[in-house]
């Protein structure tokens, strides 16, 4: 499902441009909350790790040029700014008065479901890398992985998990001399 | 330095490009950032000259879907599909296709030219920028970056910091300590950029897509029709000229890349035009303005990659990361140490332009078929080349968890529309900024009037005030639209 939402003239006197938005966008407010705290975090944390992290420097090194904590301590004040601004965002939040029209939102927990079930196979197969080797691994993942994406045909997903690895292995460590990943299987 | 191995690794590279741009849902910027790895371990006459061509390929690609399944392969051939699918769907699907190429090959010659032109002379006055200079034109990039690049400049403005954060990671340039390294020894030369744009650009890309899972394309069936007259390409060259000055006008700032310019090109030609009527109705010059204006932007987004080493969106940036590997620091003394490589680059851009003809031609005849290449097919197989290419950069196990890291980022940040680029680039010119800052607040004795005391620094500051004034003036019409009613279509 892909959403165009006419929003704002681009510039003044242009045609409007569609800005794509994903499927499952949360509400603006809550985004906004969420980064908010995720700044706030981000900001608050790298302050509180300075000592830790950059040899006994505090926020006072940002009065320090020499200091190696000068620039993390400027970046982190700068990211509690953000996050202040996006706080008074949610505190004072525009209304926003939105009109839905039709819809064709199918199957919502099925494309999240898929795109979880990508995530997963994605994450196996890169410790598999390291397990079995990069060529068995990729075989593998190839066969579930195009399951999952809707496409069926045996045969074309065979060549497929066949043609790949021995493409990528001919090409990295015949042509380019690097080499790939090994484990127990190749 | 020009080789014939060059040639043909342009042509391949070029080839690689309009094929992986007329598959819907592989962009530019994953075809770069891919296939950058791959180069690394070639000779940079070789290596650069085929991401050149995947780069200006890729763009070119993306129209080809928009034309004829109405899907564009890259973001930057949205405007392309209106007037081009249109035609498409009255049978003239050869007309379609053949005017975009010439408008695609128009534009990506001028502004090539403008690059040859502007480039040299432009990098002879920045090697006269001290660190002060260098400091506001890295916030201005950075400004512009964050302000364009979604239609929210705090978020924006969330990502470009984020991005600093994330830079910090590694060894402090000027005194050696470790900064943020956690004890792990892999994180001392900080957090690999290629890994990670791979991770974020393709990875994510591809659980963006596995959520859309099989869908049916409205293809545009029949033999295809007449091709483009040359009455009508003389016809078409005012429009195509027009837009082509301005995808290199935006090209060359940073932030606005082909996506906008392909936009307000197809604005200004429906505004100029004397039968606007026609626009969205299979137009000619709607598909010219598109066309041109997104495939100028190509060669002028390497200016001010080159001459000052700021990029000016995503691909650029990959392509940054790319000359960097190569040793090939971009910046003003790039064309004082390396004045043969780099025209020989600008010789590739003229030459791949000629092979567009050819090339364009029989993706015309051919390639319109690949877009019925199953996701299934796809996916998998894009996936098997992000791994070996992440961890072939370095050869370390490490760059893959980067490169599953910002695939998760990435995706993250797509679902709630916080844009990439500015974290992408912000990344990349921290370390610059950083540099640049603290040895200007050193030559000034830690006060500020260095920024302004001195001529260039005063008109870029001017420049600077200029570019947060209009990005807060849009933010304000921008809060003040989404308070009235809007309407969405779900489709």
């Amino acid at each position: 499902m892909t959403q165009l939402i006419d929003r704002t003239r681009y510039w003044q006197g242009f045609p409007k441009m569609p800005v794509p938005k994903q499927e499952g966008a949360l509400d603006g407010r809550v985004v906004d909350l969420v980064l908010a705290i995720l700044a706030f975090v981000l900001g608050g944390g790298v302050l509180l790790l300075l000592p830790t992290q950059i040899d006994g420097e505090s926020i006072r090194a940002i009065t320090s040029i020499r200091s190696p904590a000068f620039f993390p301590a400027l970046g982190a004040l700068l990211m509690c700014l953000v996050a202040l601004l996006l706080a008074m965002r949610v505190i004072k939040p525009v209304s926003v008065k939105t009109v839905e029209h039709e819809t064709n939102d199918d199957d919502g927990a099925g494309n999240l479901m898929r795109s979880g079930s990508i995530g997963i196979l994605i994450f196996v197969y890169g410790l598999l890398v390291f397990v079995i080797g990069m060529i068995p691994a990729s075989v593998l993942f190839i066969v579930c992985s195009a399951r999952v994406f809707g496409y069926t045909n045996f045969w074309g997903i065979g060549a497929l998990a066949v043609v790949i690895p021995t493409l990528v292995h001919f090409l990295f460590e015949g042509l380019l001399n690097v080499l790939l990943p090994t484990g127990w299987v190749f | 330095m020009f080789t014939v191995i060059t040639i043909v690794a342009a042509g391949t590279g070029l080839l690689a490009g309009i094929f992986v741009g007329a598959l819907p849902g592989l962009t530019a910027t994953m075809a770069v950032a891919v296939l950058a790895p791959f180069t690394f371990f070639i000779d940079v006459t070789i290596g650069i000259p085929f991401l050149l061509g995947v780069y200006k390929g890729a763009i070119y690609g993306g129209s080809i879907p928009a034309i004829t399944i109405n899907t564009p392969g890259t973001a930057a051939s949205a405007a392309t599909a209106i007037d081009g699918h249109a035609l498409a769907r009255r049978g003239r699907i050869r007309l379609a296709l053949e005017t975009s190429l010439f408008a695609s090959v128009l534009a990506d010659l001028l502004s090539t030219i403008v690059l040859i032109m502007v480039a040299a002379p432009l990098a002879s006055i920045a090697i006269r920028f001290g660190p002060p200079e260098f400091v506001l034109l890295y916030l201005f990039a950075l400004t512009m970056i964050a302000g364009v690049s979604g239609d929210d400049f705090v978020k924006g403005l969330f990502s470009a910091v984020a991005g600093l954060l994330l830079a910090v990671i590694g060894l402090d340039p000027m005194s050696g300590y470790q900064r943020f390294t956690f004890g792990v020894t892999e994180l001392m030369g900080g957090i690999s950029l290629v890994p990670l744009l791979i991770g974020m650009f393709a990875l994510s890309e591809i659980l963006i897509q596995a959520e859309k899972g099989r869908r049916t394309q409205e293809t545009v069936a029949g033999h295809g029709g007449k091709g483009l007259s040359w009455r009508q390409a003389r016809a078409l060259i005012p429009v195509s000229l027009r837009s082509s000055v301005v995808g290199t006008g935006l090209g060359a700032l940073p932030g606005l890349g082909a996506e906008i310019a392909c936009w307000i090109s197809y604005g200004l030609a429906k505004r100029r035009s004397k039968r606007p009527q026609r626009f969205g109705k299979g137009s000619l010059a709607g598909i010219s303005a598109a066309e041109a204006g997104n495939n100028a932007v190509v060669p002028a987004a390497l200016i001010p990659m080159m001459v000052f080493g700021i990029p000016g969106d995503t691909i650029t940036a990959v392509l940054l990361g790319a000359f960097m590997a190569h040793d090939l620091m971009p910046g003003p003394l790039l064309f004082e140490r390396s004045p043969v490589l780099i025209y020989s680059f600008f010789a590739v851009l003229i030459l791949t332009n000629i092979l567009l003809i050819a090339f364009g031609l029989f993706a015309i005849r051919h390639m319109r078929h690949i877009t019925r290449i199953p996701p299934g097919l796809l996916y998998p197989a894009v996936t098997v080349l992000c791994f070996a290419g992440a961890f072939s950069v370095n050869n370390s196990s490490f760059d893959v968890v980067i490169m599953l890291a910002g695939g998760l980022i990435g995706y993250g940040m797509r679902k709630i529309d916080l844009p990439i680029p500015p974290l992408v680039i912000a990344l990349l010119l921290a370390s610059g900024l950083e540099n640049a800052l603290r040895q200007s607040l050193m030559l000034s004795g830690g006060t500020l009037d260095i920024f302004y005391t001195r001529p260039i620094a005063l008109t870029l500051m001017l420049l600077l005030g200029a570019s947060v004034s209009m990005l807060i003036w849009r933010q304000w019409n921008l809060r003040k639209s989404r308070s009235r009613p809007t309407k969405r279509v779900i489709q």
